[in-house]
């Protein structure tokens, strides 16, 4: 059974959210005593048990009037109203002490008594809480305490289950793995790490349960079960049902109550809404060791990018690991020989080439929450021309996939787009949803990155692949599975008839990467865009995935990568990016030969093979004379930090590059030199 | 031979209510002082939990793991943290590797809290210019700063206490390809100038052999010393692109 | 099929520790176990009987053999549907209860079918464009709704229909013409309570949802909006709503127990009330088991649901959570 919570909302940064909240819970705490305090007042007046003539309407010295015995209910109704509260409390503070307990014995030591502990709240979260409360309080005594026991009963393993996920998470968070490999014992951890992570979750879930408790309490006093000799809001309105106050009309007497109670539960549950929007239900999740195969890091990558709606310090967790060099084949193999000739000596495909896309200085900027916008792409001008084999090469947060969304139109609703971008001679930037989706039916594919998130986990991968052609060809379901073994069966899946029936997660991740090939093939569109087709793939599924790319025969082809072995073997032409902006543009054989690019340089030196043990190519210049900044490692140059602003205008590598000189605080152009186009002083042309 | 893994089992499950799952068998391993032993294989070969095994962190099935000859699961638990000190571990996730709530300073005393070692601000200072960082960084909370920063003040941390051992679970995959070199290039410093010892857990092979002096491989369950790859023929390398200069490895 | 056999076994025990709770209740409550057994009046009439015949009633309770085996036989009798004798009706408890339980579930049934429809439509189609209009009319709306207490929301709507004058007040239908005037009212009370629950469930799964990188696919491909909400999100968020529908089953019943009083529906509700006012104890023990025993029922189809709609769980690729 999946836990719920009634309502979490997962957003925000909690860093500088948790203090305010401890505050409100705080307030929330002290309001909720109030009433509490005034009781002990009221009850040295002894008021309520005044009696006065029944029946009385508002006004005459008393506020709200009186009731059949002629009691005042006014004082009636706050003495009440303390109970009633008193009662939700202890009932929630009983439930919230006994489920952390338990919750964080079953998440801290699993085990046995995990098993023990879980299986005895799913069983008492089966039974339905009002009916349990009125059998126990008909066969006790209908006592204040009684009551609160039993509501306890019923409403703490809803506690148990949310604090035991909790601590289980947080215990299998890296922070905490590391904590323990420094050497820290059970107690620093729980003390110093746990607790602190999981205590606005409890005042929450307390929260809600005193709403909760409120709410069966007086359910069950209003049914007139409750201790007849304790007025509470629930038995006050008992009293009025059964002393047919409703058909006579005297509102005085049912209204107050009812509102009340309706009041101080929303009041309640609305305050624990809020606390629990605070704690934004998944706030540890990126720190988690997932162990099902998809790192959270990569699936916060791709919510980043995808969405946009990251705060500015998150931008820089679009970490894509490491490059892992395959072995190169050999070269008489005459797959691998496709690629060799640079593209504009290869045969075209058509006699005459025309750009199927054109970029114009094209920026991209997400809005955020605060002030500052995060700026993904800056002044982008490339051209995909038919025949074009393209790799966008660069690390994380360089823009590569922004610039693919963009180029599709599917960039979140908080991105502001200028320049324009040209499909076939038309603008793009105008287009209407409509005109979007045709293109994106008809005209250009697009191979999603994250193999195993890419993919709905709840539909069969043929109607995946198929649906394109389903929706847009009129085809119907059973001709869409034979047309998804095909596609299957080209993408190298063996047995793919029986294959085209299986759900995603009966794949490896390379079976779904080469699922997501055959999707984008379905719709034979002109243009295909692949972004990082090779991420996360062992050495061998790479080199197989190489070689359904080498056999693609479209108009043009353009991945985004940041493997440069498969940027190699496959390209024509490289295109580098860095930051948002395009630092060089170059056939590859000459791109792979000599970069021109400082940045390029550095990038080619970093493989293992060359830069590491040789510390004079990687420049330790630094831009600030501090050494405030040990690396630099794309984090899209938006950490908060005041110093990047001053950077913001000149080249993006200016601050370890080689090279450096006092123009470079100024932007290059894109200068031509030979067959590349650098964006860099030193290619500039003297005058 | 400063650590020593002799014929260690790891599995996990407890055998009664799941399966048992052998995730090592028979491992045996030897690292000298001032050495890094390259640890290599697919994933979920075991080579995270063998270096939470070296680590100290998790206790094998079966077999020994000796520190300077001594057993680091034997004796009271003032000796046991002794040796515990000792080995130290950093992991593949810089971002995750930090308590979110704490500043990086609070982050950077917890080994010292934890084994009651004073740490004055003069050693913060050194520590963190051996990862060649300014101490200001140390004001600012984990979400605020990248990886690569992460990674330096994770080494840094573990420096305070001066270990002999440090084990280096994938420390570069997260980070891009600049980044990561100029990680291994401090790396390689430090071990220069402190004669520190690595266990480098990659499934970078080209990484493994710049960094390492020998390179295991793990097989399915087993990894003795009959699979040790010697870096000159290099089998499980794979080969470097052409246009780029073949370098000697260590 | 390892994940139907532990939601088996887990129903399983919840029935039994419901039926173990009754167990204990009767037994272990200080007293004598027949006032327990036999309801206050029946206890009352037995006591002006002889003490043979008082000895006599033991033995066909078995109050003298051990509480294990007593335990059993009362397991046995529970699963024949044998739930006790009621004195104060005079007739046995099942036969009181199955009618009732009739007039409840009435009630209830096409309150969670027509809730969950509304719920999970809205819900979907709000978490589609979060800040939309249609979020921002409805989410405060059903979450002041969703916190007043159901009786209480009952209450205004009865004060309401007071002053219009429009249905009638409560009470039961007398035939199948005037029955909707009757049930609209307490199904609309309930409707409303559990669709703004619903609401939020499912517009918070689908929020959760549509950040995921299939949705990105599925738009590459070419869909649109409602095809992409429809034909992905949905299909994703929903095995967890009928879970989380399922539980809120057991919650709707305790609920509609209520707002049956405020309603006059002579369902289970009043039922149990007017038992508790006769200390008819058999009745009592034996509605809850009833009650319990529906709402597990309903759990576990469910659960039978959630496993169709998910292949993660029909292949034992992911258990519980």
């Amino acid at each position: 059974m999946v836990a719920w919570t009634p309502v979490s909302v997962p957003e925000i940064d909690l860093m500088n959210k948790h203090a305010r909240t401890w505050r409100e819970g705080a307030l929330i705490l002290v309001a909720a005593a109030l009433p509490g305090v005034s009781i002990i007042l009221f009850k040295s007046l002894d008021i309520p048990n005044a009696l006065f003539s029944p029946w009385l309407p508002p006004g005459n010295g008393h506020l709200l009037g009186t009731n059949d015995v002629g009691q005042d209910i006014f004082f009636q109704l706050i003495f009440a109203g303390g109970r009633s509260l008193m009662v939700g409390l202890a009932a929630a503070l009983t439930a919230t002490l006994v489920g952390t307990l338990t919750g964080c014995v079953a998440g801290y030591y699993r085990g046995i008594a995990d098993r023990v502990i879980m299986g005895l709240a799913d069983i008492f979260l089966l039974i339905p809480d009002i009916p349990l409360v009125i059998v126990l309080v008909s066969f006790f005594e209908p006592g204040l305490f009684n009551v609160i026991i039993v509501i306890a009963m019923t409403s703490w393993p809803g506690t148990a289950r949310v604090v035991r996920s909790r601590v289980l998470k947080i215990k299998e968070s890296a922070f905490v793995l590391n904590a323990r490999s420094l050497g820290a014992g059970d107690g620093h951890i729980i003390l110093r790490h746990i607790l602190p992570h999981t205590g606005e979750l409890i005042l929450a879930k307390a929260t809600l349960a005193v709403a909760s408790a409120m709410l069966t309490e007086t359910g069950i006093s209003f049914l007139g079960l409750g201790d007849p000799c304790q007025v509470t809001w629930g038995s006050m309105l008992h009293g009025v049902f059964a002393g047919a106050g409703l058909i006579n009309g005297y509102w005085w007497w049912y209204l107050p109550p009812v509102l009340c109670i309706s009041v101080t539960v929303m009041g309640f549950n609305l305050a624990g809404f809020y606390l629990q929007k605070g704690w934004g239900g998944n706030v540890l999740d990126d720190l988690s060791l997932n162990k099902q195969g998809r790192t959270q890091e990569e699936r916060q990558a791709d919510d980043l990018v995808v969405t946009g709606i990251a705060p500015p310090v998150l931008m820089k967790k679009i970490n894509k690991g490491t490059k892992i060099l395959a072995p190169e084949p050999d070269t008489r193999n005459p797959i691998s020989k496709a690629h060799n000739p640079a593209p504009h000596s290869r045969p075209p495909f058509f006699c005459l080439k025309r750009p199927v896309f054109q970029i114009l200085n094209l920026g991209v900027e997400f809005e955020t929450n605060q002030k500052k916008n995060i700026k993904a792409l800056d002044g982008v001008n490339l051209t995909l021309e038919n025949g074009d084999r393209m790799a966008i090469i660069g690390e994380s947060g360089s823009g590569k996939s922004v610039l693919f969304l963009a180029m599709l139109g599917l960039l979140p609703g908080n991105a502001r787009i200028s320049g324009e971008i040209f499909f076939k001679g038309k603008g793009m930037t105008s287009f209407s949803q409509k005109q979007y989706q045709h293109i994106r039916a008809w005209d250009v594919a697009y191979v999603p990155q994250g193999a195993g998130n890419a993919l709905n986990p709840v539909i069969k991968v043929g109607h995946q692949v198929s649906e394109r052609m389903r929706i847009h060809g009129g085809i119907c379901k059973k001709e869409g599975m034979v047309m998804a073994a095909t596609l299957l069966g080209q993408t190298g899946i063996i047995n793919s008839h029986q294959r085209v029936h299986y759900y995603p997660h009966q794949f490896s991740g390379g079976m779904n990467q080469r699922v997501l090939l055959a999707m984008a093939l379905a719709g034979e569109n002109s243009v295909l865009l692949a972004d990082e087709p090779t991420k996360g793939l062992d050495d061998k599924t790479k080199e197989d995935v190489l070689n359904i790319f080498l056999k693609f025969d479209r108009e043009a082809i353009a991945v985004v990568t940041h493997d440069l072995w498969f940027a190699r073997k496959f390209a024509g032409t490289i295109v580098v990016m860095y930051k948002g902006i395009i630092l060089e543009q170059a056939p590859a054989d000459s791109f792979f030969k000599a970069p021109y690019h400082p940045y390029s340089k550095a990038l080619l030196n970093a493989l293992p093979f060359r830069g590491i043990l040789n510390p004079v190519i990687m420049s330790s210049h630094n831009g600030y004379g501090e050494a405030d900044f040990g690396d630099n490692d794309g984090g899209n140059g938006d950490r908060g930090d005041q110093k990047d602003k001053k950077f913001s205008g000149g080249c993006p590598w200016v601050r370890e590059c080689e090279h450096f000189h006092e123009r470079c605080w100024h932007m290059p152009r894109l200068y031509s030199h030979n067959t590349h186009k650098i964006r860099c002083w030193c290619h500039a042309p003297k005058n | 031979m400063l650590l020593k893994i002799n014929n260690v089992d790891k599995g996990y499950g407890n055998g009664r209510f799941h399966k048992k799952d052998m995730v090592l068998k028979n491992v045996s391993l030897t690292l000298d002082k001032g050495k890094t032993v390259g640890i290599m294989g697919g994933s979920g070969k075991g080579k995270t939990t063998l270096g939470l095994l070296m680590a100290g962190v998790i206790r094998p099935d079966k077999g020994k793991i000796l520190l300077n000859g001594q057993d680091i699961w034997a004796g009271s638990r003032k000796e046991r943290d002794k040796k515990k000190a000792q080995i130290q571990m950093v992991f593949q996730h810089p971002d995750a590797a930090f308590n979110p709530r704490w500043t990086l300073e609070q982050s950077l005393r917890e080994p010292c809290h934890i084994y009651k070692i004073p740490l004055s601000p003069q050693d913060i200072t050194k520590k963190m210019a051996m990862v060649g960082l300014g101490i200001k960084l140390l004001k600012r909370y984990p979400s605020q700063l990248s990886g690569g920063e992460l990674q330096r003040i994770a080494l840094a941390r573990l420096l305070t206490i001066s270990p002999s051992v440090i084990v280096l679970d994938e420390p570069t995959s997260m980070l891009d390809v600049i980044t990561q070199a100029k990680i291994i290039r401090l790396l390689m410093e430090i071990q220069e100038n402190t004669g520190i010892s690595f266990v480098f857990i990659t499934h970078d092979g080209a990484l493994a052999r710049v960094m390492c002096h020998e390179i295991h491989d793990i097989g399915d369950l087993s990894c003795s010393s009959d699979r040790v790859i010697n870096p000159e023929h290099g089998i499980f390398i794979p080969e470097p692109l052409p246009c780029i200069k073949y370098h000697e490895t260590r | 099929m390892k994940h139907v056999t532990a939601a088996f076994c887990q129903y399983t025990l919840a029935l039994l520790a419901v039926l173990a709770l009754n167990f204990l209740l009767i037994h272990m409550m200080p007293g004598d176990p027949l006032v327990h057994i036999l309801g206050e009046e029946g206890y009352y009439q037995m006591t002006r009987q002889p003490p043979a015949y008082i000895e006599k009633i033991r033995e066909t309770y078995q109050l003298n053999d051990s509480l294990l085996k007593q335990f059993l036989s009362h397991i046995l009798r529970a699963l024949q549907g044998d739930l006790g004798w009621s004195h104060h009706h005079g007739r046995a408890v099942i036969k009181i209860i199955l009618p009732r339980m009739g007039w409840t579930l009435l009630l209830l049934i096409p309150s969670v079918l027509i809730s969950t429809m509304a719920g999970g439509t809205l819900g979907a189609l709000a978490g589609r464009s979060p800040r939309g209009r249609l979020d921002r009319v409805l989410t405060p709306l059903f979450l002041l709704i969703y916190s007043v207490p159901g009786y209480c929301l009952g209450l205004f709507v009865l004060i309401l229909a007071f002053h219009v004058d429009a249905l009638p007040m409560g009470g039961m239908p007398s035939g199948i013409t005037d029955m909707a005037l009757y049930m609209m009212m307490p199904m609309g009370v309930l409707i409303l309570h559990s669709t703004a629950y619903k609401y939020m469930i499912m517009k918070n799964a689908v929020l959760q949802e549509i950040h995921e990188a299939y949705v990105m696919t599925a738009r590459s491909k070419g869909l649109d909006d409602r095809g992409i909400l429809f034909g992905h999100v949905v299909k994703n968020a929903l095995p967890p709503f009928i879970t989380v529908v399922a539980m809120h089953f057991g919650f709707m019943m305790g609920g509609s127990l209520v707002v049956e009083m405020v309603f006059s529906w002579q369902g289970m509700g009043t039922l149990i009330y007017d038992a508790v006012i006769s200390r008819d104890y058999p009745l009592i023990s034996g509605g809850f088991v009833i009650i319990c025993a529906s709402v597990i029922l309903a759990n576990a189809l469910a659960d039978v649901i959630h496993g169709c709609l998910d292949p993660r769980i029909r292949s034992g690729n992911r258990f519980n959570e």
